[in-house]
Formats: C-alpha cells, structure tokens, sequence
C-alpha cells in the first residue's frame, strides 16, 4: 500500500513538474500600445478590450477610453496588422466632435474572418448605447451605427460566422428591462445585412433587486452552443452616492442556448434543479461592494463584482468561469475564483484558483484545452496583472507582466484600471488586454516590455515627441501575446 | 473631400487641427509637411512643432516643395507619424492674430445656449430627488449616475437671452465616472460666465433647476467674457 501511494505521489510530482515546464515554455511578448506620435498624450487610457481576427491572427483591434486626438467627431480604434507588434490609432467610432472623452464603455467582435467588426458602445455626449458596424476596421470611414438606445450599461461585444452569416451578440445590463430583470443580450442572426435586425432577449428569469448589475457576458461555440453569465442582485444596502452601497446578496448564473441564442425560448436550455427555472445558480448568496469611485483603499480602482466566461473551443460541453465577491469576514475589497463546468453547466467544481484583492478578472482556453486566467491584484499599494495558466485546472504558473503604482499618476476619472480587460485564445496561444501605470521602468515588466512612445528607461522618464520633453505619467492600455 | 471643393469658410468650420506649414515633399496625393505653428488643436498637438507630418491631400488640392501656407486638416491615423486628411489650405501664412480660432466647442455652446450670463455661485445642494435617501436612488445605481447637483448662480449681467431672473439654479454631474468627469463641477463661490441651456426632460424630473450643465464649454472663467461677447456679436445672437 505504502508503495503504491509513494508511486502515485512520485507520478504526480512528475506531471507536476512536466506540466511546469510545459507552462514555462512559452514567450511573453507585452507593448505599450500608444503609437510613437502620440508620445506626448497623458490621457487615463483605461477600460480596455481586444478582438482577433481568427483567419489571420496578425490583425487585431484594442479599444480604451481615448480621445481623439484632435478631438474630433470619431474616437479611435486600436488598431494592429502585425499580430500586435506595433499599433496605430484609427478613429472611426462614432463620437462626439470636441470630447475630451473619446468614447463611454466599448467592445468589439470581428466575425470570424474580419471582413467586418463590430461594436457596442455608450456614446460619448448623449450616453446612448450604440451597436456598430465597419466591413474596413482600418479605412478612415466611420463605423455605422446599426442601433441606438438611452439607459444601458456596459455593451459586451461578441461576435462570430456560422452558415455564412455574422451572428453578433451584445450582453449589456438594460435598465429599460421590465421588472428589473436587466440582464439582456441584442443578437442580430445575420449582422452582414444591409440594416440587420437586433432581437433584444432578457435572460434572467428571476426576481432581481432592481437590476442584474453591469456584467452580461455572453460567449459562442463553433458547434452553436452560446453561453452567457450574469449577476443577479438579491438584496442591497448602502448609499451608492456616498460610496457605501453593497450588494448584500446576489447569484452568479449561467444561462445556455443550443441553438447560437435562436432557440425558440432562447438561453433556456440550461435548468436549475433548484428551482426548475432556466439559468443555472452557479453560486448563492454572495456579497461585494458596488463603487461610484475608486478609494486609496482599493488602488484608486471602483469595485462592482467581475465576471468572465470561456469555453473550450474543442468541446463546448467545458466552461470556465470567473466570478468576484467579497467573503464574509474578508478584509479583501474582492476576492476571484475561478470554477469550471465539465457537463455544460450544469454542475460546477469547487474553486480551481481564488485570488483575494483582485479584479478585471478574464479568462480563456486554446485549441488544446490550456486555460489562461488574466486579473490585476492589489499588493502594497501597486496593481500587479498576473496571467495564470494550468494544462488540467490543478497546477497553475503565474506570469507577471505589469507591477506598477496604485498610486500614481492620480486617477482623471473613474474607472482608473477599467470595470473590464479582456483575454483571448488564438489557436494555442494568448492573447490580452490590460490597462496600468505607463512609467517607463523595467521592474514593472518583470516578463519585458516594448514602448512605441518615446521613453527612457534610464531615467523612467516618459519624453514628448522631441525626444527631450517630459512628460507625466498616465494610464495606457499594454497589449500581450503569450506564444504557446 | 474628394470631388467636391469646399469654402475656406467650411474648412475653418470642420478641421480640429489647423497649423502653418512648409511643404517638405508631394508624390501620390501625400505632402510631408513640417509644422511650423498650431493655430488650433488640442494641447497633445503642440508637439508636432518642428515635426514633419503627412497630409493626404484633397484630389484637387495642388502644393508644390516649399509652399507654406496654413492647413486645415482632421487626424486620420496615428502612429509611428500622424497622418492627416486636408479639407484645404490657403497659400498665403496666416498671421495668427487672424487664424488663431475661436475654440469650436465654446462657439457651439454660445450658439446653443438659451442663455449666457455672468454671475457667481452661491450654493450647491442636493436635487430633491437625489437627497431623499438610498430607497429612492436604488433604481438607478449604475457606474455612470450622473450624481446631479443643483448650483444656485447670483446673475450679476446678461450676455445674451433676454431678461434673466436674480437668481437661476442650474444641474450638473457631480459624478467622476468617464462618462461625467470632463463636465464642470460647480464651487459655492465660483465666479464665471454660464452658458446655459434648458434642462432636457430626463435631467429635469424632480428638480428646481431650470437649466443644466452638460457640456465641457458650458462654464467659461470670468476672464472669457470678452471672448463670448465677440461671439455673441459676430453671430447677431
């Protein structure tokens, strides 16, 4: 007996240490994504996000909260066509001429070739969500806006090919939503269309607070299969003006559609046994604060739960997902935990992985089943962006690519980092998003790091287009490609 | 542009970014164009002095090597260069004293504005609506509540809109969120010239305040008034 367990335990040392190296051998490519003629900006750049055209990797799209930068009528597009290595600004998305802002919240999808790429956003001006459309994401014409309504939070933009036709997927919390059930996703079946048609579909099928909170994160399968996961806030107490408001109790819950979100009771197909309600309750009863504004306390960063959702993209019946709260008795502002689903959602494993003081959390699997876990965490008053992977959802590496200030530059707005980065798979590698502190210095790129604007790294100073002129520090969004 | 030759007039209208440069290269519809002066655009375009940038040209624009004339242009992309598209130039340089533009965003708010006086804060308070307690906000808790104020202004002159009472109260954000922040924040004591316009029906429910506060020009320093009244003038407001 004794012999068979030293055997078990020396085999799983072995893997353990196979899987290592398995997860050590890989590239970690991170840059600044301000262009080089944009060296002087000190604009918080914050709230990014990422689409990769899967046809042809080298062309992939980033937004953030940044201006124009003549302050014009369209606010820029990240945009790269050469797998990231360099970026320039594009600005085609529907602005407001002479804001500051650039854009509200944005998202963007290519459909599975980029022939188009899509877009959900909250205007800047009128503050209206807006669904849009380029089939040039890097010509100079303006994105077209498809859609328009007032009182939404947070487009989440996904979007796919399947017969031939673009299916476009838009999770966003509707506060036009009856009976405060918000948690809503536009879908469009054929967004190729000249003027396609968006259903609206409220995918929660509870009682609600009043809301179901900002995160519907709706996530496709090649195979048809469409999940989506949500909060659903129970009870709260607090002020939110005052920054005191807590939601005291709220379920995370997963929804499925077998049919790309056009069954005929759409995002049902996954049922509670609890309850016998469609939406699965992954988990109960779960606390955390939802800020107006960052504090000193939490990095400058506003905290209001985090959700993100994956599926394996060779079999759609394995999710993971990530979800936040604050654990009773916790001192943490926000804790992650990461938890997977091997049978479609319909039961869920204990935590894989729990990050106390973190947020932004983002995952993502490859084309061999790797999963890739990005969030930014909060440790002596710097925000460290880890990426975490594990071959089996056991043993986890742990990549640091950014340790940078919390406190410093001062926040211009909130949010300071975003309510969101973003990861993706692209084949057996990854690819993400992330905002953070642009001081130029290379302890807090522990895994490297390549500016396009101008900075010395000597003297950690960041330098105007001239070479020579300071410049402040800011918040930038950094691009990553880890290469599998 | 292409095929359709506008008025200077529409030109200083519709460019963000106008500078004086001198022509350094033409080929393919492209001029490298060193900046000599920015005469409007944002602070960020400042740097841009002494640098070259690359201007696409309107199909029937002509610029020859050494021509210096002043641009007027919008940013198409930016990246290892700015590159802009030209609505148009005009040959001769501009003096600034007769190119340096009014601020479009302020000329727009003093043509939208119902009206503009001078006046000084005299306090801020909470809206009726927002002060009656976390019962009656829950429906609206969201990232980008605006957090409206209410500003009482002491008018002290009328710039434009007619007769104006003694006293107006005005909304504002408050908020820090992106979506509020670059609106101003109003301070009891703040003396200034107020551009204002009348509450639209969703900021106005709930309120005294006749009007509101919702655009990044609508708060001009005390020291602007010249500026709006040459404004107000030229537009026969």
């Amino acid at each position: 007996m004794a012999a068979k367990k030293t055997r078990k335990t020396t085999k799983a040392r072995t893997a353990k240490k196979k899987s290592a190296a398995k997860l050590a051998a890989s590239n970690v490519f991170l840059i600044n994504m301000i262009p080089k003629a944009l060296s002087g900006e000190t604009h918080q750049d914050s709230e990014p996000h990422l689409t990769v055209n899967l046809s042809n990797t080298k062309q992939i799209v980033g937004t953030a909260f940044t201006p124009d930068p003549a302050l014009g009528p369209n606010a820029p597009l990240y945009v790269s066509q050469d797998g990231g290595n360099s970026w320039m600004l594009n600005s085609i998305v529907p602005s407001t001429a002479g804001s500051s802002l650039g854009t509200g919240d944005i998202t963007t999808s290519f459909n599975s070739n980029a022939s188009r790429l899509y877009g959900g956003i909250l205007r800047s001006g009128s503050g209206k969500m807006e669904f849009l459309r380029t089939s040039s994401f890097s010509s100079p014409s303006a994105m077209a806006v498809l859609k328009s309504r007032s009182n939404a939070d947070q487009p989440f933009t996904t979007a796919t090919t399947l017969g031939g036709k673009d299916r476009v997927y838009i999770g966003s919390n509707d506060f036009s939503a009856p009976g405060g059930r918000t948690a809503t996703i536009d879908q469009s079946m054929d967004g190729g269309l000249s003027a396609p048609t968006f259903k609206t579909i409220r995918v929660e099928k509870r009682s609600t607070v009043g809301q179901n909170g900002p995160q519907t994160r709706p996530i496709f399968h090649a195979d048809g299969t469409m999940y989506a996961a949500f909060y659903r806030w129970r009870t709260s107490t607090g002020d939110f003006q005052a920054n005191t408001f807590v939601v005291t109790s709220a379920d995370v819950i997963v929804v499925r559609d077998d049919n790309s979100g056009n069954s005929p009771q759409p995002y049902t197909a996954l049922v509670d046994a609890g309850d016998g309600l469609a939406g699965k309750r992954v988990v109960t009863g779960k606390r955390f604060p939802f800020m107006i504004h960052g504090t000193g306390a939490t990095g400058q960063q506003r905290i209001g739960g985090c959700l993100s959702i994956a599926v394996s993209p060779v079999n759609s019946s394995i999710v993971f997902l990530v979800w936040g709260d604050k654990p009773a008795g916790s001192t943490d502002f926000l804790t992650l935990h990461v938890t997977r689903s091997l049978d479609r959602g319909v039961s869920w494993s204990a935590d894989l992985l729990t990050i106390p003081s973190a947020t932004n959390g983002a995952i993502a699997l490859n084309s061999v089943g790797k999963i890739a876990f990005l969030y930014q965490k909060l440790k002596n008053f710097r925000w460290v962006t880890h990426v975490q992977r594990s071959i089996d959802g056991a043993t986890w590496d742990d990549l640091i690519l950014a340790d940078t200030s919390a406190t410093n530059p001062i926040k211009t707005f909130d949010p300071y980092l975003g309510d969101y980065c973003h990861l993706l798979a692209t084949g057996k590698d990854f690819c993400g998003i992330f905002s953070a502190g642009n001081t130029p210095n290379l302890a807090n790129f522990p895994n490297g790091v390549k500016y396009q604007r101008n900075a010395n790294f000597a003297t950690q100073r960041l330098l105007k287009l001239d070479g020579v002129t300071p410049v402040p520090a800011s918040v930038d969004p950094f691009f990553f490609r880890i290469t599998e | 542009m292409a095929g359709k030759r506008q008025s200077p007039e529409v030109w200083q209208r519709e460019a963000t970014f106008v500078f004086r440069g001198l022509v350094i290269a033409v080929k393919d519809g492209t001029a490298i164009i060193r900046v000599d002066e920015v005469l409007r655009g944002p602070e960020l375009l400042q740097q841009y002095i002494g640098s070259n940038i690359s201007a696409r040209l309107d199909n029937k624009e002509k610029l020859a090597v050494g021509d210096e004339s002043t641009f007027y242009t919008h940013t198409v992309t930016v990246g290892e260069t700015l590159v802009v598209q030209s609505l148009g130039h005009v040959n001769a340089p501009a003096t600034a004293a007769t190119s340096k533009q009014i601020d479009q965003a302020l000329r727009a708010q003093v043509t939208n504005a119902d009206i503009v006086v001078t006046g000084k804060v005299t306090s801020v308070r909470m809206p009726r609506s927002a002060s009656s307690g976390a019962s009656g906000t829950r429906a609206t808790v969201s990232e980008h509540e605006p957090m409206w104020r209410e500003a009482v202004i002491r008018v002290t002159g009328v710039e434009r809109g007619g007769k104006a009472p003694e006293e107006i109260v005005v909304r504002f954000p408050a908020s820090t969120d992106v979506m509020w922040s670059n609106i101003p924040k109003l301070e009891t004591g703040q003396q200034g010239v107020f551009l204002l316009s009348r509450s639209p029906e969703n900021v106005r429910s709930g309120t005294s305040a006749s009007h509101a506060i919702l655009s990044v020009a609508a708060v001009q320093p005390i020291q602007n008034v010249e500026q709006v009244r040459s404004i107000i003038r030229s537009k026969k407001l």
